[in-house]
């Protein structure tokens, strides 16, 4: 399955390049120039195919099994505190309730942390030289 | 100074995003040139940048994808607002309104 994402990936990052080399060329600048110039504007595209594989494997089946756990064991936790009236069984039911909560904010911390860390990466600029300026085409300083 | 850069808050390229695909369909090259057309290079979203968004994007249901073919006959991936991301949209637009609103009577008073 992850080959197919990366191929998947690739396929995607690789056309949107080729379709900006497309449009360079019809601007008149020779194939080579157009390609070369093309793969620049678009930036680190090892980089890029790597982010989004990270993104895609976050949302695989295991790390939804590890939510659905933490879920199911919230919900156990709740039912065996409502149904038991065994003091033993409702302190297993509070333990569940507990590592259930646990997990759950933990699982919400880190995809908020790689939100923010992710969002902190987007590279958007205001570039207030508008104009037919080719400079602005050079990726940012890394 | 030819090239002053300045990054913009956080969460702005999702909501370009999210507009440019509240009319249409689209794949991502697409929505880069739409973007880039319509802010009239006066704002500019590196390209590849694009694309880490949109996969969180999708993943976070705002966004679904399905391949099809583009007008030059190629295999291409393209994007579209899912309900979820319409209310997404609403509500980020507001937000920003508020802010821009906000950031815009500080500077007129000051």
């Amino acid at each position: 399955m992850k080959k197919n994402w990366q191929r998947e990936i690739e396929e995607e990052l690789q056309f949107h390049i080729e379709m900006q080399a497309e449009d360079y060329e019809k601007e008149g600048l020779p194939a080579h120039t157009a390609y070369a110039r093309a793969r620049q504007r678009f930036g680190d595209s090892a980089k890029i195919k790597r982010q989004c594989m990270t993104i895609l494997v976050e949302s695989t089946v295991s790390a939804r099994i590890i939510k659905l756990l933490f879920r199911t064991s919230l919900l156990c936790g709740v039912l065996i505190r409502l149904l038991s009236s065994d003091v033993r069984e409702k302190q297993i039911g509070t333990m569940l309730i507990a590592i259930g909560i646990l997990g759950v904010l933990l699982l919400l911390a880190n995809s908020n942390e790689r939100l923010l860390v992710s969002q902190r990466n987007q590279r958007i600029y205001l570039d207030r030289a508008a104009g037919g300026d080719r400079s602005r085409d050079q990726p940012d300083d890394r | 100074m030819a090239n002053a850069r300045t990054d913009l808050m956080q969460g702005t390229l999702e909501l370009l995003i999210l507009k440019t695909l509240s009319k249409e369909q689209m794949h991502g090259y697409g929505i880069a040139q739409r973007i880039h057309e319509t802010v009239e290079d006066s704002l500019r979203v590196e390209d590849g940048s694009l694309y880490p968004a949109l996969y969180r994007m999708e993943k976070r249901g705002w966004i679904s994808s399905e391949w099809g073919t583009s007008d030059n006959n190629r295999r291409a991936k393209y994007y579209k607002l899912t309900k979820t991301g319409r209310r997404q949209l609403a509500a980020q637009a507001d937000n920003w309104a508020r802010i821009a609103h906000a950031v815009t009577r500080i500077l007129e008073a000051t």
